[in-house]
């Protein structure tokens, strides 16, 4: 049984089909990614597992159970979204970015404490708790995003695109960040990127989706090596 | 000329008692609000009938003036938030833009004042004297006691939204969803609450701005047209922003108090709304329009 196991799952916006029958299983503390062109399906994807864009078909199966209806509740089943963009909100400080991260948890003195663990973790962002995270780096407001994420403990980590837009040595970091939230913070995580490359290196298993549909999967190592992915992901001859 | 300063600013307490209704809702739905206005007009006569049907009799002075704001704020809460249900709520599963609110606020405003000249008729009622001495000197200078306890009553009921909207989760949430529905949705805050409960908040302010409108000039179905009001107030202050609501309606007495002194209360209006005009053609975001960008 996996942990996440998605089957069959068609999503249309109006008569364009996003996803077309997409099947995909990630276990539990695995780092899983999906990669694909601009436009496959990868944030639709994504967002349909949040519950913000609602299915045609098929069935999305979470520790074995379905997903809540509303999309508030997702979160609630342990299912956090690191959004495409960040999202961070920028007229809010940065704690006050981290509190909305823990709006499910009711226990005061708990959030305090992973608040500190966050801070302790990302020392730029406890330099600058009062300062408005609008006015942060694009890194350093992907690093807010995934700290935020981080504050509902969730169980499975949803991550979208978070290489976007920013320098290589950022990107470096980020992705190192992802492999220690799996291997310190015994996180489950499902990973969107463009990034192959990249993408393939850190994870377990991957899928590469095409136009709605998964084409190909298989482990990380062995997707990097293939002549078909290197021609039309990695930019090889 | 203190005088005149103390009146304008007990004028834009009122003022910006609608003006913070009106962008609480912009705030998080991003429209003008003109049903506020309706909401304004009805809670008159709810806080009106309250005082002839219940109160009257029982209790009297400021004990009644309370018992009215009171009730009038709750019926304003309950109000606007069956507006939400029948006017907006549709209009947000279906994602429509923004336009189709802004019309839908407008029919129900106009639609609650024609409810309201049914029952109502267009007759002219008024509010009973709360406060019995008219007048307190201070240095010499008169203060009117009904100015004195709006500016009050005003300041209060402001410092508890700024208190709700910034030191508690609620007040998170709300502002949670004002930047972005489907990001508040992915931290677990369920959007169709918080939105309902801003419809409360914003009409239980539009309840208490509505007895205070009706004690300063008289009940007629249409008092909710001084919306009109808060909405430049907002304009001035910069739309959406709650302190700037503030800042701009305190302004905007003062300058009415002001401009009658120079121009007399005929030209008085216009001027307002040329300078409004020159704050929407100048600087469209307001005194306090401080927008803070987005990095990519």
């Amino acid at each position: 049984m996996s942990y996440l196991t998605v089957q069959d799952l068609h999503v249309s916006y109006g008569p364009v089909q996003a996803l077309r029958g997409v099947n995909l299983k990630v276990d539990e503390g695995s780092i899983v990614s999906i990669i694909g062109a601009n436009g496959a399906g990868k944030t639709t994807l994504l967002n349909t597992l949040s519950g913000i864009v609602k299915p045609k078909s098929g069935s999305i199966l979470f520790s074995g159970k379905p997903l809540p209806a509303k999309a508030c509740n997702i979160i609630r089943a342990g299912l956090a979204h690191i959004p495409e963009g960040r999202k961070i909100f920028p007229g809010f400080t940065i704690e006050e970015n981290l509190l909305a991260g823990a709006y499910i948890v009711h226990d005061k003195k708990l959030v305090e404490q992973r608040r500190d663990a966050m801070y302790a973790r990302f020392p730029i962002l406890a330099e600058r708790l009062q300062q408005q995270a609008g006015t942060l780096s694009g890194g350093e407001q992907q690093m807010l995003a995934i700290a935020r994420g981080l504050m509902s403990d969730p169980g499975l980590v949803l991550l979208d695109e978070p290489s976007l837009g920013l320098a290589p040595l950022v990107v470096k970091a980020v992705f190192e960040l992802i492999r220690e939230i799996r291997d310190k913070g015994g996180k489950t995580i499902l990973l969107v990127e463009q990034n192959a490359k990249k993408a393939l290196a850190l994870c377990d298993y991957a899928y590469v989706l095409e136009n709605g549909a998964i084409v190909l999967e298989g482990q990380g190592q062995e997707l990097l090596s293939n002549p078909a992915i290197r021609k039309a992901y990695l930019g090889a001859e | 000329m203190l005088q005149n300063i103390f009146f304008g600013l007990s004028l834009g307490a009122v003022y910006s008692l609608v003006a913070v209704g009106f962008a609480l809702v912009f705030n998080i739905l991003k429209f003008s609000n003109f049903s506020h206005g309706g909401v304004m007009s009805f809670t008159a006569y709810a806080g009106y009938l309250a005082y002839i049907w219940i109160f009257d009799g029982r209790i009297s002075g400021s004990v009644m003036f309370l018992a009215v704001v009171l009730t009038a704020a709750v019926a304003g809460a309950i109000t606007a938030v069956g507006i939400e249900r029948v006017g907006f709520r549709r209009l947000r599963r279906n994602q429509a833009p923004v336009i189709y609110y802004f019309i839908s606020s407008i029919t129900l405003g106009i639609l609650l004042e024609n409810i309201i000249t049914i029952f109502a008729s267009s007759n002219f009622y008024s509010y009973p004297v709360f406060f019995s001495s008219k007048n307190i000197e201070i240095l010499g200078m008169s203060f009117s006691v009904a100015d004195f306890v709006t500016l009050l009553f005003s300041a209060a009921a402001l410092a508890i939204l700024l208190f709700v909207l910034y030191r508690t989760k609620l007040g998170l949430a709300v502002r949670t969803v004002s930047f972005d529905v489907n990001t508040a949705s992915l931290m677990g805050i369920d959007a169709d609450r918080v939105v309902m409960a801003t419809f409360a908040m914003s009409g239980a302010l539009g309840g208490i701005s509505g007895v205070f409108l009706g004690m300063n000039y008289s009940l007629y179905p249409q008092l909710g047209q001084l919306v009109v009001k808060g909405f430049i107030a907002s304009v001035i202050g910069g739309l959406g922003n709650i302190t700037g609501a503030v800042i701009g309606a305190l302004l905007l007495g003062i300058v009415e108090v002001a401009l009658i002194g120079m121009v007399g209360s005929g030209w008085m209006p216009a001027c307002v709304f040329v300078i409004m005009l020159v704050f929407l053609l100048v600087r469209p975001r307001g005194i306090a329009g401080v927008i803070v960008q987005e990095k990519a």
